[in-house]
This record gives C-alpha cells, structure tokens and sequence, in this order.
C-alpha cells in the first residue's frame, strides 16, 4: 500500500493533467466553431451564386451605361452622333449578354406584364399595353435580372 | 419541423430558420432577395401581391397598394379594397403568408411555428395584433419579442451566466430606434428605449440625391433642373445610393450627373457626405444619449456592448460617431439580417424549452441533435429565459370618492416585470349601484399620467352589482400581463360571484374575427 501523501499528489497529478486536457478540449472545440463559422459563410454564398453576386455592380454599372446613352441617343436629330451613341449602347447590351445578361425582348404594344416590366409611369393609351420603354430590361435564362422600365396606357388622364 | 423567425419591418420584412451546425439562415424570396418590401398590392379581389412587384405596382394603382402597415397596427382601422375593408392585422397577414411560401419553396418544408418581432415600444394592443396577423396568415406565433432582443441574441451577447448591459442602436431605411437591454442571472430585459420614427437611411440618400442635383445645377444654369425630370430623378436616387454605399469602402467616389445632354462631374468625398449629413447623426446620437439618461435614472449606469443594427448603420460615420460619443467599440454584423436571425434562434430555443418543459425530452433531444448541438450547448439553452417588462402602464378608470374626481388607477406600470398579475380592491360609489363600468385604460404618452386625457382606452364591460347595495360595495379586479405583453382583465364581485373577463382588443379583433378572416382569406392567392 503506498503512502497516504503519495495518493493524494498523484491524485493532485491526475487532476491537474486531466484539467490541462478539459482545457485544451475548450481550445479545440472553439477553434473548431470557428471553423464551422467560417464554412457556412462560405456555404451561404456559394449557395447564393458567389460568381453571379460579383457580376452584380458590373451589371448594375452596365445598365446604367447602356440607359444614360440611349436616352442621350434618343435627344438627338438622325445623324453620326446619335448614329455612334446607338451603337455604343448596343455594345454595352451585348457585353452585358456575355455576362449571362439577355436584353428581354419589349416592344410599344405588348400587354403589361408584372414579371418582366416594371411600370414607370402611366399615359394615356391602349390600357395595361406598354405605350413606350424607357429602360431596356435583362434575364437571365429564365431568371428576369432587371424588368424593362415601362410607361402603361390609360384610358383617359385627368 | 423547422421553427422560423421573422422580422415583419415597416419598410421590409425577412424570415430565416436554424440550421443542421446550429446557425441562423436567411431564406431568400422568390425574387432572390434576403428581404421582402413589405408592400401589398391587391391586383383583384382573388389575388394579392406582395413585395418588389407590389412596390412597382404602386405608380399604376397607387389605391390598391399598402405600404408602412405596421404603422397602423394596433389601431382600428381598415382600408377598402375592391368594396371589402382590410385590417392592419389581415394586411400583415399577406406579408407573413408570402414570407413562409417563399421559405417553404426555398427548403421544401413547411412553416408553421414561428417566432414573430415587433419594436421595443409595441404596446400590448400592437403586440396582440401581430400575433393575430400571424394567425390569420395561418402560422403558429409561439411567441413575440422584441427587435434589439433579437439583435442582441445574434450578436451572441445574451449568454447566461454573463451578466451584462447592452446598447442597441438600430438604424433602418425609414425608423431609428436605441434601446438598453439587461441580462442578469439569465434574465433578458429591455430598460428602456427611445428613438425617431420619420428618421432613417433615406434621409442620408435625400441629401446626396440634392447634392448631385445642386453641383448639376451650378455647371449648367441654363437648362432644366434635373429633379424636374422623373427619369433623372430615379436615376439619381439609384446613383446615390451606390455612392453611399461606395464611400463606405472608399474615401471618394465621382458621379457622372447626366440630364438634359449635359453632363456634371460631382466628385463626392467621404468628409463631404459626413459634412452633409452631419446634423442626421447628431439627431441619432443626441437621442442616444437621452437614451442612457434614461437607463441611468432605472439604476442601469453604463453598458458593456454596443449593439448596432439596421442597414444603415453600416455607414462608417454611425461607428465613428458613437466610439468617439460612448467611448466603446461598437459591433457591427450582418446588421439588415440581425433580427430575423435572433428571432430565428429564439425561435428554436423557445421550442426546445418548451418541449423540455412539456416533457418530450426524446422529442427536444432530436431537435438539438439535428442542429448539432453538444450538450453543454443544450443546457445553457435549457436555462435561459427572456424576461420582459410591461412597455406601458395599464389601469382602470376610477373615480375619487370625496371630490367625484375622474382618474387612472394603474395597476401594472411600465417597466413592472412580466408576467405580472396583480388585484386591487375597489368599491362601488352610489347607493344601489346595479352594474359598474369597467374601462381598461393603457398609458398614451412617456410618462404615466393619472391624468385621463394622458391614458387611451383599450377595453370596456360591465359588471353586475347585485341589488340593493349601499355605496361602498367591494369589487377586485385583476390584472394578467403575459410575456408576450397581451392583458387580460378580471372584475369580480365575490357576493354572487360575478365575473367579468376582459381580453385587450384595441384593433377591434376578438378570437372569432381572427378565425373568420383566416377562413375568408385563405381563398386568396397571394404571390
């Protein structure tokens, strides 16, 4: 039988050592939470199409382009300017359709609808038809990205 | 089963749910946005639209489209639309139904139960109302809470066994709210809260959109104003909120102001939109202040963490304005998404409580073990509570025996803690009364008054006094407050023992109307 002092020390020991490993489990399962942190940030936007959100502000910044310029073009008398401005906005269209980004086909006429246009306002005219564009609108495949900005008919305007 | 959590805003709303490593996650909308505009558009009587279409809708029929309805919860009033009149609670009710059918779609599982947030300063008759609106979209509302306990809980600041003092400062699109929160022995409980509600991120856009005019202005005098042009106008409204959120990475940023074949380059730089927008932030920070004032004087003298929420809080000015104000760090996460994921985590932990506490362990344990929870997760869920506090004084209207003096008897007071459930002894004033009106009056302004003019009524009824009784007969009445801020109110007489109950009903909604229009408008589709 060891003596009464030795059991209690290597009691002390073990209890210290086993303390030491509780501690480093903390640490470990800490670290580990971070971990999992970190991968369902990334989960969640992986999900959310990481590449599709980084075209985003290009997108945005290309429509942009592509309205200011065709209004500018529109201002215009028929000539070389307005010629240029035109075609400026028709390669910016077609930058933004190597993004992914498809101009959504709209013309004067077609029966408002809420999916793919966005009203801008109203005048009068064939009611709920698009009685003019003012921004052309995207998709992508069968993901509308952007509605074509639209003016609706009324009957009458008071 | 999964349980939700959902910030029903004033301007948008979101939902999100825990998922399978125990973390919060917003479901995105059909339209493949974290949140929803709150707007409604009722296109025809059978169908009903809700979110960016609503909102675009409105230049068409700006009489069939609702927005900002949370603003009228807890009122009785409605609004027709094809000859049938709305409630605040039904119009809500079309938010939260396309919130879950877009979640549901998301993950493929149903919503039922969910966890619904309103602001601190609800009172119980716009609790009450939210929660009804939850039922009438046909949801389980297990419970409300409020929007900084939610934030609080995402931040992962409430941990029990951490007592501590929490400063919310919560800056959206169109409100401003601050609310002190404590945490003592596990019990959650909002002090007080203050704020703004015609203050908001739009106001910070206004001014950039008048700048970006004004510098167009004062390079071509001589051709239109660009804000007279609807076209340019959105244009610029679009082009300043890309540059507030630019200068929040970048010292400077130039826009090219184009209108009328002119073109003005406005370089903006970030000092200039903090110039310009400087009596925005001190607005927020005065009230902030008042805020701690308020704290201090409830014996609540400092705060451990700053709290911040609401998109617009990212502007870097709102952290630099309260480190150097407060002199402490604020924390800034996620702050669109930070209620509706607190709302989603209490949500869960609510349902494992209640569980726990209804003696389906096997069921409870499951849920933790889908979530991947250790044990020692489960435990400090296991014991925390949220504790809240009445936001108002409530009472009844009483009169004064020698001077016939008409004033409010408030029962529970603002800030008493919940559930509270306290009985006061009355009398009855004349001889031979035959019945006596019992009016349950909520306190309308900051302070409590005694004052009637200061008090709305909330409810009303009668109790019967048995014949022949002199002045002075005895009648109890009883206040029950639960958590969740809804009152009910007991009058009795113990003679006969006539009772009267009494369930707060300020929107005018009692249990069958709920039930009623659930049934009706569950007919309408609602995309």
């Amino acid at each position: 039988m060891l003596p009464e002092h030795d059991l209690t020390s290597d009691l002390a020991a073990t209890l210290a050592r086993l303390t030491e490993e509780v501690g480093r489990e903390h640490e470990r399962a800490a670290h580990r939470e971070q971990i999992i942190d970190r991968l369902h940030a990334e989960n969640q936007e992986l999900r959310h199409g990481l590449l599709q959100e980084a075209l985003t502000p290009v997108r945005n910044g290309l429509y942009r382009l592509h309205d200011t310029v065709t209004r500018e073009a529109a201002r215009l008398e028929p000539g070389h300017s307005r010629a240029l401005l035109e075609a400026i906005a028709e390669e910016v269209a077609e930058v933004l359709a190597r993004t992914g980004a498809d101009r959504i086909e709209v013309a004067e006429g077609d029966v408002y609808d809420p999916a793919l246009h966005r009203p801008a306002g109203t005048a009068e005219g064939p009611p709920n038809r698009v009685v003019s564009v003012v921004s052309e609108g995207f998709r992508a495949g069968e993901r509308v990205l952007r509605k074509a900005g639209v003016v609706i008919g009324k009957e009458e305007i008071y | 089963m999964a349980v939700h959590g959902i910030d029903l805003g004033t301007t948008y709303s979101c939902i999100a749910s825990v998922d399978d490593v125990s973390r919060p996650t917003v479901h995105r909308n059909a339209e493949d946005a974290d949140t929803t505009p709150s707007v409604v558009f009722f296109e025809t009587p059978e169908n009903v639209v809700v979110g960016q279409t609503a909102k675009d809708s409105a230049v068409l029929e700006p009489d069939l489209v609702v927005s900002r309805v949370k603003r009228d919860m807890g009122l009785d009033v409605t609004r027709t639309m094809h000859g049938r009149p709305y409630t605040p609670e039904e119009i809500s009710a079309f938010v939260l139904r396309k919130l879950a059918a877009d979640a549901e779609m998301a993950t493929g599982s149903r919503v039922e139960d969910v966890v619904v947030t309103v602001p601190a300063y609800f009172g119980a008759a716009e609790r009450d109302a939210t929660r009804k609106a939850g039922q009438i979209a046909g949801l389980n509302v297990i419970d409300i809470i409020s929007e900084p306990i939610a934030a609080a809980i995402t931040y992962g600041v409430l941990n029990p066994g951490e007592d501590c003092r929490i400063l919310v400062y919560d800056l959206g699109g169109g409100t401003f709210d601050t609310t002190v929160i404590t945490l003592t022995g596990g019990d959650i409980e909002v002090v007080c809260t203050d704020g703004d509600h015609e203050l908001g991120g739009a106001d910070w856009d206004d001014r950039l959109v008048e700048l970006l005019a004004e510098r167009f202005r004062l390079e071509h005098p001589d051709v239109t104003d660009p804000l007279d042009d609807k076209q340019t106008e959105q244009q610029l409204r679009r082009d300043a909120e890309e540059l507030k959120k630019s200068l929040t990475s970048r010292t400077r940023h130039t826009v090219r102001v184009m209108h009328d074949g002119r073109v003005a380059k406005a370089e903006v730089s970030r000092e200039d939109f903090e110039r310009l927008t400087r009596d925005l932030l001190d607005r927020t920070v005065e009230i902030t202040r008042r805020t701690l004032a308020t704290a201090r004087s409830k014996g609540v003298e400092s705060f451990d963490h700053l709290v911040l929420v609401g998109g617009s809080s990212k502007m870097p000015s709102v952290a630099e304005a309260l480190a150097k104000e407060l002199g402490v760090q604020p924390r800034l996460q996620d702050p669109d998404l930070a209620v509706a994921k607190g709302a989603a985590l209490y949500a869960f932990e609510e349902t494992y409580r209640r569980l726990l506490a209804g003696g389906a362990r096997e069921q409870a344990e499951e849920m933790a073990a889908r979530a991947g929870l250790s044990s020692g997760e489960r435990q400090r869920i296991a014991g925390r509570t949220i504790k809240t506090v009445a936001s108002r004084a409530f009472g009844i209207k009483a009169v004064s025996v020698n001077t016939r003096r008409e004033y409010v008897a408030h029962l529970v007071q603002a800030n008493d803690p919940l559930p509270a459930d306290v009985t006061e002894g009355f009398a009855t004033l004349d001889d031979y009364q035959t019945r006596v009106a019992i009016e349950v009056m909520e306190q309308a302004g900051a302070e409590a008054s005694e004052a009637v003019e200061d008090n709305n009524r909330i409810a009303e009824g009668d109790l019967a006094i048995p014949p022949g009784k002199p002045a002075g007969f005895p009648i109890e009445v009883t206040f029950t407050l639960d958590t969740s801020g809804l009152l009910h109110v007991t009058a009795r007489e113990h003679e006969t023992g006539q009772q009267l109950d009494l369930n707060v009903q300020i929107g005018g909604m009692t249990e069958e109307d709920v039930a009623e229009s659930r049934a009706s408008l569950s007919h309408l589709t609602v995309s």
